[in-house]
């Protein structure tokens, strides 16, 4: 394990929800908690709707396909929920993959 | 009911581009949220990631308790079998209080920015440092019975022995003794594990899958076994039996298998790994073949081959071996080394001609051959195909077949 710090800490951050810019795309967003039923009715460019959830005080981003919950994703999904409930965004969810046993998405603005 | 005291941190993977919050403590809690009913999970956070780490909680159904730092650690991973880039670096890390648990079941973690002291009926400990792994009871941690689940470097570095790699069950029974532990777990990747009791030595089996991503399968692994060894209470080796199932499945199938499902047992169905007794004492050789004249590709043929060789395996790479030359000199050395290996890794984007060859010449040959690439069309392709050899687009998913293969032949 390499002991070696980094000075130049690019890329996005994951959870800093407080003043955020809103991204026009989050990407690339592993989906995890997935319905294989659900999986199997959906492909590459498959577009997916986002559902915020809350439990004990905790929120949760769930995607949803035509009423049925594919799974849930966690990259980012605090500055998404931010972004849509304190900012007033629109976003949906686009699968990017499907391989590799991992589906990809990315979370992009509608308005 | 399992208490977990372990690591949040940042996770970055440059391939495959992955972004998450998770670390040891942060993926053990959330990898169980269908098997176990109640998992508390109590962590160090830095400010700027609480609101993620919140929303981790409601997605998993974690009843969380944190202590915010300064800072979290983050973790920056070129691939899944590349020591990471740490950030602070960890002399620079502020070292925060000690998070003190008393509970029934517990499993506890090493950490990077504290510690956590803990006291428990029954504790599974992952001490999770590379480098300087401490003793579980070093901190004033009790426990009525105690597992340790630790992979073979840390084992050794935890005994002070000089125990070769492969000799894992007289690297458990010293561990076994120096912890008064009842059980020792001593996880060996790709060879599976080696359970020690005080009456009983058990392998267990890895798994061949064919996607691996292995970014926290420990973590999986220590979760897993410590729900059913720790909360349900079987017997160790049917719990570690069930830990490496599920861990395989988490390296396969990452979307279905995270969090672990309740049905994991009756879905995933893999081959377990044909663990030979005198590997890898008699260790397979891996002919390297791929181009060599770019930087980057010079990169990962230099990764494949330390990744090959840190699996035990002997290495032939044109590169390294016989370097830059003239044909009559080179080609002849490297078909001599084709003959005698007994696989071939083949990295394949760019369609350089010598790699070509040489898939051809080893299939010509009956060896078998993993073609790790990523970028070219399904006509390029076609021979590599029609001929059976594996087209793997991962690149530690390559590796990881390519050890299988050399395994069994």
């Amino acid at each position: 394990m390499s002991s070696s710090g980094r000075n130049d800490v690019g890329g996005p951050t994951l959870g800093n929800s407080g003043d955020i810019k809103c991204q026009k795309i989050y990407k690339p967003i592993n989906l995890l908690s997935g319905d294989p039923a659900v999986l199997g009715k959906i492909q590459v460019g498959t577009e997916l709707n986002l559902l915020i959830e809350e439990i004990n005080g905790n929120k949760s981003l769930r995607l949803v396909y035509q009423n049925e919950y594919v799974g849930s994703i966690t990259s980012f999904a605090s500055q998404i929920i931010n972004c849509i409930e304190q900012q007033g965004h629109t976003y949906v969810a686009v699968v990017l993959s499907m391989e590799g046993g991992s589906c990809v998405v990315e979370v992009r603005m509608i308005s | 009911m399992l208490h977990i005291v372990g690591g949040t941190y940042l996770e970055h993977c440059l391939e495959p581009a992955r972004n998450e919050l998770f670390g040891s403590g942060g993926r053990a809690a959330s990898a169980l949220q269908f098997l176990n009913g109640e998992v508390r999970f109590t962590t160090y956070i830095g400010k700027n990631e609480i609101a993620a780490l919140s929303v981790l909680a409601g997605t998993f159904n974690i009843h969380l308790k944190k202590i915010e730092i300064p800072q979290t650690v983050s973790f920056y991973y070129h691939h899944c079998l590349s020591d990471p880039s740490i950030y602070p670096a960890v002399s620079m890390i502020e070292k925060s209080d000690p998070i003190t648990i008393t509970d029934k079941n517990i499993l506890r973690f090493g950490f990077l920015e504290g510690d956590a002291i803990v006291h428990g009926e029954r504790v599974v400990y992952d001490p999770q440092n590379a480098f300087n792994p401490r003793l579980f009871c070093e901190n004033g941690s009790t426990a009525k019975e105690l597992a340790v689940v630790a992979n073979v470097n840390e084992c050794r570095k935890l005994t002070g022995g000089l125990h070769s790699w492969y000799e894992a069950e007289e690297l458990g029974r010293k561990l076994l003794k120096k912890e008064q532990a009842q059980v020792v777990v001593v996880k060996q990747g790709s060879l599976g594990a080696t359970v020690i009791t005080e009456t009983e030595t058990f392998n267990i089996p890895a798994y061949k899958t064919t996607n691996v991503w292995s970014i926290g399968s420990g973590d999986i692994f220590a979760a897993v076994f410590a729900h059913f060894w720790a909360s349900v209470r079987i017997n160790p080796i049917e719990a570690a039996q069930l830990a490496s199932l599920a861990t395989a499945h988490y390296c396969n199938a990452y979307t279905e298998a995270f969090p672990v499902p309740k049905n994991f047992q009756e879905i995933a169905k893999y081959e377990p790994i044909n663990r030979r007794n005198n590997f890898p004492q008699d260790a397979k050789q891996v002919y390297l073949a791929g181009p060599f004249f770019t930087m980057g590709e010079r990169w990962v043929i230099d990764q494949a081959r330390n990744h090959l060789t840190g699996q035990g395996f002997n290495v032939f790479s044109p590169l390294h071996d016989v370097g830059y030359g003239e044909a009559e000199d080179v080609a002849p050395v490297d078909i001599e080394a084709l003959r005698e290996s007994d696989v071939v890794f083949a990295i394949l984007d760019g369609l350089d001609a010598g790699t070509i060859f040489e898939i051809g010449y080893a299939r010509s040959l009956n060896k078998p051959v993993i073609a790790f690439v990523q970028n070219e069309g399904e006509e390029n392709l076609k021979m590599i195909k029609g001929t059976d050899c594996e087209i793997v687009n991962d690149f530690v998913s390559a590796i990881y077949r390519t050890v299988w293969a050399a395994m069994e032949t």
